[in-house]
């Protein structure tokens, strides 16, 4: 009994110290913005969850030592949800009720931001830039709902109308991961090929911890596909990628979304991805392709973190980025209006990683659309086009 | 040290021994029934521990009364769940008649997975079990029209006869229905039926000397658990928002094992106490990790500012490690296996003797004697 | 035709992991009666020690190799005397739950020391392979049939046919009498913990260029323990012949069933045996009499 109430004395103290007393807009003090985070730390989605968040964390961390955005110093606080959705429904009441957030940022995994849509513009929290490139991120368009790149369904789109228009593939096929991010891959790739007038050969399915990929390369193999579209991410890249060639099937191109353009799959050992496709929206952190300004972070990330930044620490830190431009042109009044235009009142904004330009308005809250083929050159990503539309 | 002297059949009939045991049941009620209005920011996660306790109560009939693991009892969940949003979204019907339709369905499944595993025991059960949890995994990645398929489907609030819930009625509602469910077990369990079930847990071979039709008992102890799982399926979905066949996994039936083994096995208590323990950790552990920094600095202000700043620093960055809760959690109950094998309700049982007791307690009370693994192989 | 035949060897090697993580479990269960839970996180801290040991710290492939087997065996061990004495006694499932408790600590321990990316391992035979007859064997897979098939005859032969073994087998059955028969029951135990973790970081090591490593290796053992079962819990060469079968099934489902039934096929299989078999294909039923 007593060790109940003073679990319980302890708890409300924790709320009412962290509560800002008569704030009008939530999450805003004279000299503090709130922003939350609910990501994989520990889960299957670990290797972006860790890396965003801390880019995402240098970000603030450097705008505060030059004296926070019109005097205001960011807050960040970051839950890991395990990737599992009712912990993501549980960080988020907390980041949300709790803490009072101003503004979601770079929340990571499609089902959790969908669980978490409704409490959170019902609260008037808007989602900034998450790590998710899922349709509903900003469909159907919401004014709360704000997302900086192409969707996969964008990008395997734009994907297949290259290899069709310009290397004359005809015979498509789909090999996607039994998820959300999985379907929302071979929808594109059905989109894509319906508006061609096209036909999709033949689809697999895996789950994501699958270790043999045999079984489904066969019966690619067995359809005569000459393009399989990959809705996988790294592991699951890899390895039917390698299968493939093992097996002597050379006569066909893999193609995958942004979700394989990643440091681990180009660089996997005995070069077993050596030509593989993706889809890239910036360029890949290697420290000697970087521009000058993106070099120079490279440098600080490293210092700071103890590892190299690998894509992930990337699209954070592009989405901090914009998170405070929007900040800063809300101006020193700050209230939810005020940011909302304030981020659509961005026009050509160009991040230091050659990523395509970005501009949002009123109706228009996402970034760009575009995404551009690289191929795995000698264990690493070689970018191959120019930004590339459907 | 307190007698109960009793003097009519009306005290064993009764749910309470005593009046003044009544009295400490009621004032419990009255401080859930205020929570609400104290904790307003926590209503989210307290409606999580009721439905948990819903779950731990329906494992723990399965578990702790009839000594059947099932490591699949999230799947349950998930068919009371799904079953309740296409009913009361698909189809329209009313509210109550949803709820009562996805717990009968999932009882109806229960039974189905209860017959087949009937003469199965011990881990071959168990692994019965989690295949047909897989299995039903499965049905809802693939049943799109249903279920929405992998996609997921999103989950609007309860309208309970023309009354929007929202998350104030939606907590009495989750503690209602724990209320009635509680009541209606701890009365089943003290009737035949129950007593039916602690034999068979206790052993097959004498329960069935004894008469007790084993078909029938155990098919029932499944088809109850799954019903009330059913249940707790219709009040999670709202809770939840949004539903996708990834929530209802493996680790979440492990879960819910962790938390009746933890609560304390084969007492209700132990259940409620499980799923207190399982749905608040979280949260003590995130507003521990937000505030202990600032707290130890503060504490150690007194050895001077820099060695605040670094004690605070330090114990940042051990406490921000990603990774770190499933560990807390693990730990924890390695920690109460080792130490305290009753759980949570027998520690508690300990300090209420203690007191009742004082200062006559004696430790060994509780001790108990040191035995040698025996095979249960051949039980 | 060739077709069949990758499928069947791919098959093959995909139930050789299988098998031999279900020997580890097989193995403590075989000695104490217990089922460890932790035995695929068991796995995952071999093959990162083994990642450690060869790309941290720079030793060759096999003696790398050879140290983790005793370092992860002597964890094993340490294991069983610290925490597993402490718990005899409890009814079984109990024990589970600690397993279970214990393998959250240690995936929350691998994530903190060695990281949460995913990593790969470098071995003298990645990415090899030889074609014969229009079957393209990888030698990856080899190394794992060839792995697993020694193992699984040298323990056999050891619980068969040494007096160690046969006192293992005795106390798993009633502890009392083993104890009356002078059977150093402590030893026996902590001996068996540490066989089986070594079991589970070879197992580890071989899977690791093929599945590359991270804090989630471990759900491996979810499967594997549905493959002892499956051969019978308690028979080592049940283990071996309930993984092939998970194997070949997923296979061959994969490749000639609709959409989604890969991952059903191997469990509805699962349960029609277990229906018409409840102990299993090699396991033994055990009722008391009188």
């Amino acid at each position: 009994m007593t060790r109940f109430l003073a679990v319980t004395t302890t708890i409300v103290l924790a709320v009412l110290t962290g509560t800002a007393f008569g704030e009008e807009t939530r999450g805003v003090t004279s000299n503090e913005i709130v922003l939350g985070m609910h990501t994989d730390l520990s889960g299957p989605a670990a290797t972006y969850g860790v890396s965003s968040s801390n880019a995402v964390k240098m970000r603030f961390d450097e705008a505060n030592a030059n004296g926070g955005i019109h005097g205001r110093k960011i807050k960040l606080i970051v839950e890991d949800t395990q990737y599992q959705v009712p912990r993501a429904v549980q960080a988020g009441t907390k980041l949300i009720n709790r803490d009072r957030i101003f503004a979601m940022i770079a929340a990571l995994g499609t089902p959790m931001n969908n669980a978490l849509f409704k409490d959170q513009f019902e609260a008037g929290v808007p989602n900034l830039f998450p790590l998710s490139a899922a349709r509903s991120m900003y469909l159907p368009f919401h004014r709360l709902k704000f997302v900086g790149a192409a969707t996969y369904v964008d990008q395997v789109r734009a994907g297949i109308n290259y290899f069709v228009a310009q290397k004359g593939k005809k015979a498509i096929c789909a090999m996607y991961q039994d998820t959300d991010f999985g379907k929302e891959v071979l929808d594109g790739a059905q989109m894509q090929v319906d508006a061609l007038k096209l036909k999709l050969v033949e689809t697999t399915t895996h789950k994501p911890t699958d270790q043999d990929f045999t079984a489904q390369i066969t019966k690619l193999k067995g359809a005569g596909c000459d393009l399989v579209v990959l809705g996988t991410i790294v592991r699951d890249s890899i390895v039917p990628y390698a299968a493939a060639r093992k097996i002597g099937w050379t006569d066909v191109d893999f193609l995958g979304s942004a979700a394989a353009y990643d440091l681990f799959v180009a660089a996997a050992q005995g070069g077993v991805t050596e030509g593989l496709y993706a889809m890239g929206l910036t360029d890949m952190p290697y420290r000697d392709t970087l521009g000058p300004a993106a070099q120079s972070w490279f440098d600080r990330y490293k210092e700071r973190f103890k590892a190299e930044p690998n894509i992930g620490a990337v699209y954070g830190y592009v989405a901090a980025d914009v998170a405070a431009l929007g900040l800063d042109r809300a101006g020193p009044n700050l209230t939810l209006d005020s940011f909302i235009n304030g981020l659509e009142s961005i026009r050509s904004y160009h991040d230091i990683f050659n990523g395509p330009e970005v501009n949002y308005g009123s109706d228009k809250h996402q970034g760009a659309n575009s995404s551009f083929l690289a191929v795995v050159k000698g264990g690493r990503w070689t970018r191959l086009t120019e930004p590339l539309s459907f | 040290m307190r007698f109960i002297f009793k003097t009519s059949y009306h005290q064993d009939l009764g749910l309470f021994q005593d009046r003044q045991e009544r009295n400490w049941y009621l004032a419990l009620a009255l401080g859930l029934l205020l929570t609400p209005f104290v904790l307003p920011a926590y209503l989210g996660d307290l409606s999580l521990m009721l439905i948990f306790g819903l779950c731990g109560v329906s494992l723990m009939v399965l578990v702790g009364y009839t000594g059947l693991v099932s490591l699949g009892h999230a799947a349950f969940l998930g068919i009371g769940a799904y079953t309740h949003v296409y009913f009361s979204q698909d189809l329209a019907l009313p509210w109550v008649a949803s709820v009562m339709l996805a717990a009968a369905v999932t009882a109806i499944a229960g039974a189905l997975v209860g017959l087949p595993v009937l003469r199965l025991s011990g881990l071959y059960l168990a692994i019965a079990t989690l295949a047909f949890a897989l299995i039903i995994q499965e049905i809802f990645s693939r049943w799109d029209s249903v279920t929405g398929g992998i996609k997921g489907k999103a989950v609007e609030r309860a309208v309970i006869f023309g009354y929007a819930i929202h998350e104030v009625t939606f907590y009495f509602l989750c503690l209602g229905f724990l209320l009635a469910v509680l009541w209606f077990t701890r009365n089943l369990l003290r009737a035949p039926a129950g007593r039916a079930l602690i034999a068979i847990r206790d052993s097959e071979l004498a329960a069935q000397s004894m008469g007790v039709n084993l078909t029938f008992y155990k098919t029932f102890a499944f088809a109850y658990s799954a019903a009330i799982m059913g249940f707790a399926g219709a009040l999670f979905a709202h809770e939840v928002g949004f539903l996708a066949p990834d929530i209802f996994t493996a680790l979440l039936s492990i879960q819910f094992l962790l938390m009746v083994v933890v609560g304390g096995l084969g007492s209700l208590h132990g259940a409620v106490f499980g799923a207190m323990f399982t749905a608040l950790l979280p949260v003590v552990i995130s507003s521990v990790r937000d505030s202990l920094p600032d707290w130890l600095g503060w504490a150690f202000g007194f050895f001077g500012t820099d060695a605040s700043s670094a004690i605070s620093a330090a114990v940042d960055r051990i406490v921000k490690q990603p990774g770190l809760e499933p560990g807390i959690l693990g730990l924890m109950l390695v920690l109460f296996i080792l130490f305290e094998p009753r759980g949570i309700y027998g520690r508690w049982l300990k300090i209420r003797l203690y007191f009742s007791q004082f200062p006559l307690y004696q430790r060994p009370t509780f001790t108990q004697k040191k035995s040698y693994m025996k095979s249960e192989r051949f039980r | 035709m060739d077709v069949i035949l990758q499928l069947a060897l791919n098959g093959l090697a995909v139930g050789c992991i299988y098998g031999l993580v279900a020997l580890g479990f097989v193995l403590i269960y075989r000695a104490t009666e217990l089922v460890n839970f932790a035995q695929g996180d068991l796995l995952m801290l071999g093959a990162f020690t083994c990642y450690m040991l060869v790309v941290w710290y720079g030793i060759g492939y096999w003696p790398a190799f050879a140290l983790s087997i005793v370092i992860v065996g002597l964890f094993g061990a340490l294991l069983d005397r610290i925490v597993l004495r402490r718990v005899l006694g409890q009814p079984q499932f109990t024990v589970v739950m600690l397993t279970i408790g214990l393998g959250a600590v240690f995936r929350s321990f691998a994530s903190i020391t060695w990281g949460s990316e995913i990593y790969s391992l470098p071995t003298p035979f990645s990415a090899q392979q030889t074609v014969i007859a229009g079957v393209s064997i990888s030698h990856e897979y080899v190394s794992i049939i060839i792995g697993t098939v020694l193992l699984c005859a040298v323990l056999y032969a050891f619980f068969t046919r040494t007096r160690f073994g046969v006192a293992m087998q005795a106390t798993s059955q009633n502890q009392l009498a083993a104890y009356y028969m002078g059977i150093p029951v402590k030893k026996v135990f902590s001996l068996i913990w540490g066989i089986s973790a070594g079991v589970a970081t070879i197992a580890g090591v071989l899977l690791a260029p093929i599945t590359l490593i991270d804090t989630n290796l471990g759900f491996i053992g979810l499967k594997a323990f549905a493959a002892a079962v499956l051969g019978g819990f308690g028979s080592i060469p049940g283990a071996l012949a309930g993984g092939v079968t998970i194997g070949l099934i997923e296979m061959f489902s994969g490749a000639y069933l609709p959409l989604g039934f890969k991952d059903v096929a191997a469990y509805v299989v699962l349960l029609a045996v277990l229906v018409i078999r409840p102990q299993g294909m090699f396991g033994v039923l055990g009722r008391k009499r009188a």
